[in-house]
């Protein structure tokens, strides 16, 4: 059973240097006469490397603290989220607005009721700007708060605006969220569940671009929901592998973005992320001048916002662009400069450790195991697939688990472990489970059959993989992570992999 | 022309002892070397009676920071803000959810989901409970964000169920809104253009008061739209003076509350509210025991209340407590107890003059206005009602303003100011009758008074006798029931009769 103690040691265990520093300064000024039970409680737990009840009594010897031992986990683990809200105080549109509604709160149980209404201006005008519909819907509430217990002369016409605004209002985040929705399961659609080539998933996503909502983005008003209706239609568009339409989609979100710089100095991650797509497929549209522009954009981008995001914010440009980095250093079958993004994401992995969001971290360790092989460093390959099996939080992206399977067994093949394979099946089978497709299928199948051959013997099984993976649909997507057709012709043709991917790029270009 | 030193001069003259106190040493940790600076500006100005940009100019005029005084006022003006937000040991349900939902955004940051969506479960909880509808399309945002990042197998599920979730309160919050819009527009009609015997008006709060969520009390799906439902009815019938009905629906407000007691914990000036309004209709309509169990009640909150709500709140309740009083005594010719309360509100009425609110200070300034008259005190009761014509007017509180300038009339009648009386009678006369308001009970007083000036002393008792039969004579139409309820001018027309006091002739009358 989970209990308080594990997320008071889990979320410990989450904070980095810095962030304890804090906290321990924190608890010093605001925990009174406690403060020592706090901190001692606080050391202890962070000493353990998983949470141990007996043994963190051990350590604690003061039976003042051990008696209400349970008391002290759930007000440390406030306490710890108390630090953090207040120096989590990076200067953006939310926490100016919440300022500015405690002066409202302030002036008004004042009855200073001109001066709070000169501060709802203000904050409206904030609110408005960056689409913040909460706080609109509370600003016109305290408008109204005034209007009604200080009246003016018009008050009825004020009182009627005032109405129309929280209609309209209310409009406006039923268009925000029946865009969120159709947005986000176009993405589960195609991220998550991702057979979309499927016939019923297919027809799930015509339903959806079909929505009248999304036929036109003339009559969306909130930036954020304009947001959506792009990213609906590129994720549409990506699935359908229309190049055309994903080059439109991607330019139309970030010219949207560049024309509401206040949103990208606030939150520039989707604008970052639309780059970063951009420049993907820019370069494998071979496209060198999309390309370029895109680069100087992304580099003028991390300039002017260095220092001024969250850090987490941070780390997810930074490893998310590092994924990208290295998928095109993949493709372009540049080893060496893959060779150098590995030393530098194993060194911001260290820096960041847990700040890594699980599911970056998760597709980031799948296409360092992918990489890997082409480059013949098994042992590494190995090394990311453990991490990716053998951390909890890595399991939440199902579609990269499920390529990993198979990677894991491609791995093993060609590390000879063939003994391991026979088991390794089995565990693979397991997690794949019934609803396997085809690909998987086959893959499975074929090494059920090669592991009982001499190795003499494996090109002809190989050559025929070749050829019944060219025929067989992809529906998650599995090549686009590691390509099995010319790791199959490869073992075929008995040549190296990266041989055999460098060959058909020189044919390509 | 309105600056930022009204404001801070308004705000730095709002704040109590403590609050001042609170600010220094706020200002001695947070404003870095230039702390002093704050301090001597913000005393400055404290020791002003009205603010005067060169008297601090001149007092200040050695010191190096005068030259950037505008910038030092705006910075001030925040600091003393965020001072007292630091304070603010604001403990109601809507500030526990928003720390909630931070907390569970902190936890999400550090990739603790589980332990992000057990907040958002408990702010849910409390969001749905005190019905906060935009805090709990706030939560759904949270809950959102995190099943998009950390997708399990139900995910399309799940993420369908947010939304309908998210549709189900926007249905509840468009309703509110509108059970808020036809409550407003009910205190409209009533409260702030009290003088609804306009045809139009009255046919205004006609159609509110049939709208279907008015109509029928199944339509209010939660406590607030309920609030709102009651309040609406509430004010209907105090429009048309029914003041049983209104009673009764006070009386279904507090038994509401009192099923409900965790929206009196969050908010308990709503309850004391409906407690002084409800001790006040029970007066009126002259429900002895109800009068005195709601006393009870009264008091038992106000100790409940000591220490746990902030001084404003507190303050409000006094000042509501004490209008609900001195109607009491006005009507109960208790002189002794409602003089008391008098000095009493002309000690604190100057001291919290910011925190009243504006309907309160001048229903109650009216209130204290008629039962000086009714003590006989005419300079007190003068001072008073002058008071009253400066913060009344035709926009706002318009039945008020008009009554009072009748009872101006009243007061330099009984003060034998004559000379002037024939002026201001002629005026007022005139502005009732420009202002197309004149009604046939204002029709009568302006006569009287104007007959009782062409008239010899001894022909003053005929003349109220007169008066008096044609006043009791009018229809009881809303502004006839408006002046009586605002001032008893039959016991005042009797005194005159009888040459009693008007306590005399108020007491005779509620004998018979």
């Amino acid at each position: 059973m989970k209990t308080v103690s594990d997320d008071l040691f889990r979320l410990i265990k989450s904070l980095n240097k810095s962030e304890k520093g804090l906290f321990k300064k924190f608890a010093s000024k605001n925990s009174s006469g406690s403060r020592q039970n706090y901190l001692l409680l606080f050391d202890a737990i962070d000493s353990l490397n998983e949470y141990d009840e007996t043994l963190l009594r051990k350590k604690i010897k003061d039976p003042s603290l051990l008696k209400q031992l349970s008391v002290y986990k759930v007000y440390l683990f406030n306490l710890i989220l108390k630090s953090l809200n207040q120096h989590a105080s990076y200067e953006n549109s939310e926490t100016q607005l919440n300022e500015l509604m405690a002066n409202i709160r302030t002036l008004t149980s004042k009855h200073l009721y001109r001066e709070a209404k000169k501060v709802i201006k203000k904050a409206k005008e904030l609110a408005y700007k960056f689409d913040k519909h909460k706080f609109i819907m509370e600003l016109l509430a305290a408008e109204r708060h005034i209007l009604i217990l200080s009246p003016a002369k018009d008050i009825t016409e004020k009182r009627i605006s005032l109405f129309k605004e929280q209609q309209e209002l209310v409009e406006r985040i039923n268009e925000f969220y029946s865009l969120s929705l159709l947005c986000d399961r176009m993405t589960i659609l195609v991220d998550n569940e991702a057979d979309f080539r499927s016939n019923e998933n297919s027809k799930q996503m015509e339903e959806i671009i079909s929505d009248p909502i999304l036929t036109s983005p003339e009559k969306i008003e909130g930036y954020y929901a304009l947001n959506n209706f792009y990213h609906t239609h590129l994720v549409y568009h990506g699935a359908k592998g229309n190049t055309a339409e994903i080059f439109k989609y991607l330019k139309l979100q970030i010219q949207h973005g560049e024309s509401h710089k206040h949103f990208i100095d606030e939150n520039p991650q989707n604008y970052v992320y639309a780059l970063i797509n951009l420049l993907l497929q820019a370069h494998f549209d071979k496209n060198q001048t999309e390309t370029e522009d895109t680069l100087v954009k992304l580099e003028s981008i991390k300039k002017r916002l260095k220092g001024k995001l969250p850090r987490e914010t941070e780390i997810q440009i930074l490893f998310h662009a590092s994924n990208v980095e290295m998928i095109i250093h993949e493709k372009n079958c540049d080893m060496e400069a893959g060779r150098n993004k590995i030393k530098q994401i194993e060194a911001d992995l260290k820096l960041y450790a847990s700040e890594v969001p699980a599911n970056t971290k998760s597709l980031m360790m799948l296409n360092l195991a992918c990489f890997n092989i082409i480059d013949e460093n098994y042992n590494a390959s190995a090394k990311y697939l453990n991490i990716l099996f053998n951390s909890p939080e890595l399991n939440i992206r199902n579609d990269v688990n499920r390529v990993a399977r198979i990677l894991q067994l491609v791995l093993h093949y060609e590390m000879g472990n063939f003994d391991l394979i026979d088991y390794l099946l089995v565990s693979a089978r397991k997690f794949l489970g019934a609803k396997q497709t085809k690909l998987e299928n086959l893959m499975l199948k074929f090494f059920g059959n090669i592991i009982k051959l001499p190795k003499e013997k494996h090109a002809a099984p190989f050559d025929e993989l070749s050829f019944a993976i060219k025929r067989t649909p992809d529906t998650n997507g599995m090549l686009t992570y590691f390509d099995l057709v010319s790791w199959a012709e490869a073992c075929a043709s008995g040549k190296k992999l990266l041989v055999i991917l460098k060959e058909k790029n020189s044919i390509n270009s | 022309m309105k600056t930022v030193s009204d404001d801070l001069f308004r705000l730095i003259k709002s704040l109590n002892k403590s609050e001042k106190g609170n600010f220094k040493k706020f200002a001695s940790r947070n404003a870095g070397g230039s702390k002093q600076n704050y301090i001597l500006l913000f005393d400055a100005i404290d020791s002003l009676d009205e603010y005067d940009e060169d008297l601090i100019r001149n007092k200040f005029k050695k010191e190096s920071f005068i030259r950037q005084l505008p910038v030092y006022k705006v910075y001030l003006f925040n600091m003393i803000l965020r001072s007292m937000a630091s304070v603010s040991s604001a403990d109601d349900a809507g500030s526990k959810i928003r720390e909630l939902i931070d907390n569970s955004k902190i936890l999400s940051s550090k990739a603790l989901y589980k332990e992000a969506l057990k907040l958002l479960r408990k702010a849910k909880e409390i969001a749905v409970k005190y019905s906060n509808y935009t805090l709990l399309l706030d939560t759904l945002i949270a809950e959102r964000n995190i099943t998009v990042v950390v997708p399990d197998k139900n995910v399309s599920e799940q993420r369908d169920n947010i939304y309908f979730e998210q549709i189900t309160v926007i249905d509840k919050l468009k309703k509110l809104l509108e059970y808020s819009w036809l409550s407003d527009q009910m205190v409209i009609c009533v409260e702030q253009k009290g003088d609804f015997t306009i045809a139009e008006r009255a046919k205004a709060m006609e159609k509110i008061y049939n709208k279907p969520l008015i109509a029928n009390e199944k339509n209010a799906e939660d406590l607030n739209m309920m609030f709102y439902l009651l309040h609406t009815k509430l004010f209907y019938h105090l429009g048309k003076n029914e003041l049983n009905e209104v009673r009764a629906i006070l009386k279904k407000e507090l038994t509401l509350l009192e099923i409900n007691r965790h929206f009196i914990d969050d908010n308990p000036r709503n309850y004391s509210g409906a407690l002084i309004n409800y001790l006040l209709f029970s007066q009126i309509t002259g429900k002895r025991d109800a009068v005195l169990e709601t006393i009870t009640k009264l008091n038992r909150l106000r100790k409940n209340l000591k220490r746990k709500v902030p001084l404003a709140m507190q303050v409000q309740i006094t000042f509501h407590a004490s209008n609900a009083e001195i109607l009491v005594y006005r009507s109960t010719c208790d002189i002794r107890r409602g003089k008391n309360l008098v000095r009493k509100m002309d000690e604190l009425l100057p001291r919290y003059e910011s925190e009243v609110p504006p309907q309160l200070k001048v229903s109650l300034i009216s209130n204290l206005a008629s039962f000086l008259v009714l003590a006989g005190d005419y300079k007190s009761a003068l001072k008073m009602n002058n008071k009253l014509m400066d913060i009344s007017g035709l926009s706002f509180k318009s039945d008020v303003y008009l009554f009072s300038r009748l009872l101006n009339l009243i007061i330099h009648f009984e003060l034998g100011n004559y000379d002037l009386l024939e002026y201001m009678t002629e005026n007022t006369y005139k502005f009732f009758r420009d202002k197309k308001i004149i009604h046939r009970a204002d029709n009568l007083i302006l006569t009287l008074i104007k007959d009782l000036l062409k008239e010899q002393k001894n022909a003053f008792p005929a003349l109220f006798d007169e008066f008096r039969y044609n006043f009791k004579k009018l229809s009881a139409d809303n502004n006839t029931q408006n002046l009586t309820a605002m001032f008893d001018f039959d016991s005042w027309a009797v005194s005159h009769i009888e040459n009693i006091p008007m306590r005399e002739a108020a007491k005779k009358n509620k004998l018979k």
